[in-house]
């Protein structure tokens, strides 16, 4: 039950604008977060077009880092952050632990109304004087701290400081909103280990998210004083511009390095492991049976969660710290592979002796187990600062992390939207054209990706504008057309999604409640939920979430976790 | 599997910890984690030779003192359920904030501004996101206090910032 109540919405503003439902915050969220991917996509097909033919010079240089800073950007904080974890986390979590909304509602719609100017600031920087920013998505300071460094660095960088406050703002706000639902609102019976792991990873999310934030909130506050107050936290002596030696001294750009990367590793983790989340549930519900090990996943959720607080500095292996640190931050980071050894078995036993259903959903979920041992595996050579040294910052890292979080987030979004989507719509997606989207998407992105990683052995550094006038990095430029056509295969693929999406909101083939016969709660209240998500009493929750019978004729082989009175 | 179907747990609903009580230990979480990190920067920041100590100004720690009665009467209104010493804790937030500008002003009289050291950038900037959840606190407080609201949640959060101004003093004047 929330513990503010809200009546039923009585207009048309009330009830798709200034909302305070979770499912209506939820799927605005969404669809922000999709007009986000396309504007990010967009400048991902730039990116590739750019560096592949480079004497087109299609773009400028300066114009260029904008290009890489805003696709980083967009994509992490206005994409998978927005759909995953704020869009699916606001329509999921009430209706999974049987509540009739978040805890705090008209925090929740705060929350989505700070994310849309954040959206604003992020579009319009690309038109301002100078252009949008262009010091890396990570803001590096001393590129980021002086204004008149690039152009880039001037109003676009002060724009997407004051973004990236309103983005932390409301992503702390949607936090703790779930820390407290997931606490506080469970239904009758629903335990914290009757919860399905989807809530799980939201609720290590969350924790992840309002903890490691805030000293990423300090660093911006010290940045735009270095910017605009004329301080030295970051900047040092002799930095010398226009044949000027600046009056800044004693600063320290490592610092910011060290508060970024405090939030930057963690906020992997509050990306991914929702989307491990997700891909739990789908696998027990196409693969007929209970999750494998469902208390040991629990546990290992926890362990990553804590494991990736304290390994941030495998991002800096190149900064000249003491061996020893590294050797620490190796070792850190290497012990995450157990608790991620722990959920990807446990995710491949789930499957075991199990009686598939290809649905669509199951595509996604199964392509998403593949790519987190595909982009698992690439993380070791990053992992281990001797290999590091060499790979640092080169198309293997740009590989590396894509798989992660890009192909890892993005293949269980859209798992979670054609799984979910008859309870927001009261519809299902085309299954033909699902599969179309899922093979058009999957092959080229896993594809591409994986030879970026052979780009980066071969030595082919990221960020550079034009890779041809440097010898060395010729052989690793041999793939980039491949590359390039696949990117642009993949995005175009999106077109196929967008349009059965649409299509289906209002002619897709009408389904019952819970037209996968899965078990979790959400399905026994009508697709889609009304107000108060179930028409009478809550559920009262007699079992465990996942209460297959792979024994069981078909259509008979589940127990729904929630008796509805 | 179908007979898995087990008791309910004995705890119910009502046994819970109650959502303000959840909201309010996470905001403190954040709060903290936010002072954990500038207090990162200030360790690091430090060492560095351009680093020239300022002394604390003398506006500040009567302040502090304010602070201090302001929580302990916070408490007293809390436990008595009193609405007047409410009120004289919200109007010695008040004293605190102006004691905080006031210490600006000594500051910069004696010539340190925001970019002169790093130690007085620190001053000016602790203080300033420091007083900034304070204002919070105190508009909570005004807000509890004209809708007659429980005051538990808001007192935790008064008691936090208090300890946290001590805190940042003690990072400081070190």
């Amino acid at each position: 039950m929330a513990v503010e109540e809200h009546s039923a919405p009585t207009s048309f503003v009330q009830k798709y604008i200034f909302s305070q439902d979770h499912k209506v915050i939820g799927l605005q969220y969404i669809f922000t977060a999709l007009f986000m991917a396309i504007v990010g996509g967009g400048l991902a097909v730039m990116i590739r077009t750019q560096i592949t033919w480079p004497e087109k010079a299609m773009v400028t240089p300066e114009a260029y880092l904008s290009l890489v800073t805003m696709h980083g950007t967009i994509m992490v904080f206005f994409v998978v952050s927005l759909a995953l974890v704020s869009g699916f986390g606001n329509f999921l979590i009430p209706l999974m632990i049987g509540a009739r909304d978040m805890a705090y509602p008209l925090l929740n719609m705060l929350s989505y109304w700070t994310i849309v100017p954040a959206c604003l600031l992020v579009l319009v920087s690309f038109v301002v004087e100078g252009g949008a920013a262009a010091a890396g998505w990570t803001a590096y300071p001393p590129l980021s701290a002086l204004p008149e460094a690039v152009p880039g660095s001037g109003l676009g960088q002060t724009l997407w400081l004051l973004a990236m406050a309103l983005f932390i703002v409301s992503f702390t706000m949607g936090g703790l909103n779930y820390i407290v639902t997931i606490l506080n609102c469970r239904a009758k019976g629903m335990s914290l280990m009757r919860m399905p792991l989807t809530i799980w990873t939201y609720f290590m999310s969350s924790i992840l998210g309002v903890l490691s934030f805030p000293p990423l909130t300090a660093a911006a506050i010290m940045l735009l004083l270095d910017r605009h107050g004329g301080t030295s936290f970051f900047l040092p002596d002799g930095l010398v511009f226009n044949n000027e030696v600046l009056a800044h001294e004693g600063g320290t750009p490592l610092l910011f390095q060290h508060l970024f990367w405090f939030l930057g590793h963690p906020e992997v983790y509050v990306l991914v492991l929702p989307g491990i989340g997700i891909t739990f549930d789908l696998i027990a519900t196409f693969a007929r049976r209970p999750v494998f090990g469902y208390k040991t996943s629990v546990y290992a959720l926890v362990v990553v969660g804590f494991l990736s607080m304290i390994v941030w500095g495998h991002h800096m292996y190149v900064t000249g710290m003491n061996p020893y640190v590294g050797e620490y931050f190796s070792v850190a980071t290497v012990l995450i592979t157990a608790p991620f050894a722990v959920l990807g078995m446990n995710l491949v036993a789930s499957l075991w002796r199990s009686r598939i259903r290809m649905e669509v959903p199951m595509y996604w979920a199964l392509g998403t187990v593949a790519v987190i041992g595909l982009g698992g595996f690439g993380g070791l050579f990053l992992a281990t600062s001797i290999s590091d040294i060499y790979f640092h910052d080169s198309f293997f890292v740009v590989g590396h992390f894509h798989l992660m979080i890009g192909v890892v987030t993005v293949l269980s979004i859209f798992a979670g939207l054609y799984h979910w989507f008859p309870k927001m719509f009261g519809r299902v997606m085309n299954a033909r054209l699902g599969k179309l989207h899922f093979w058009l998407t999957y092959v080229p992105m896993v594809t591409l990706f994986f030879l970026m990683h052979l780009q980066g052995m071969s030595g082919l550094l990221r960020r550079y504008y034009d890779h041809s006038i440097y010898e060395f990095q010729k052989p690793g430029q041999e793939l980039a057309l491949a590359i390039t056509l696949l990117t642009y295969t993949a995005f175009a693929a999106q077109g196929i999604f967008f349009w059965n999406f649409f299509r289906s909101m209002f002619s897709g083939e009408k389904v019952g409640e819970n037209p996968w016969n899965a078990t979790t709660v959400e399905w026994t209240t009508p697709s889609p939920a009304g107000h108060g998500n179930w028409p009478g009493a809550l559920p009262v929750i007699d079992r465990h979430p996942y209460d297959y019978d792979p024994a069981a004729a078909e259509d008979k082989d589940y127990n729904p976790q929630g008796v509805v009175a | 599997m179908t007979s898995s179907a087990v008791e309910l747990p004995a705890h119910g609903a009502d046994l819970r910890p109650r959502a303000g009580d959840i909201m309010c230990i996470v905001l403190l979480g954040v709060v903290a984690m936010l002072f954990a990190g500038f207090t990162a920067a200030y360790f690091i920041r430090r060492p560095s030779p351009d680093w020239v100590p300022i002394a604390i100004p003398s506006w500040s720690w009567l302040g502090t003192a304010a602070l201090v009665v302001s929580s302990a009467l916070l408490e007293g209104a809390r436990r008595r359920q009193n609405r007047s010493l409410l009120g004289a804790s919200i109007l010695l937030g008040f004293v605190f904030l102006g004691s905080q500008v006031l210490s600006w002003n000594e500051l910069s009289a004696a010539g340190v501004y925001l970019p002169s050291t790093p130690h007085g950038s620190f001053y000016f900037m602790l203080t300033a996101v420091h007083g900034v959840h304070l204002l919070c606190g105190l508009l909570a407080l005004i807000y509890t206090a004209v809708r007659r609201a429980e005051i538990r949640w808001v007192a935790g959060y008064w008691h936090f910032m208090g300890l946290i101004w001590l805190y940042t003093l003690l990072l400081l004047a070190n």
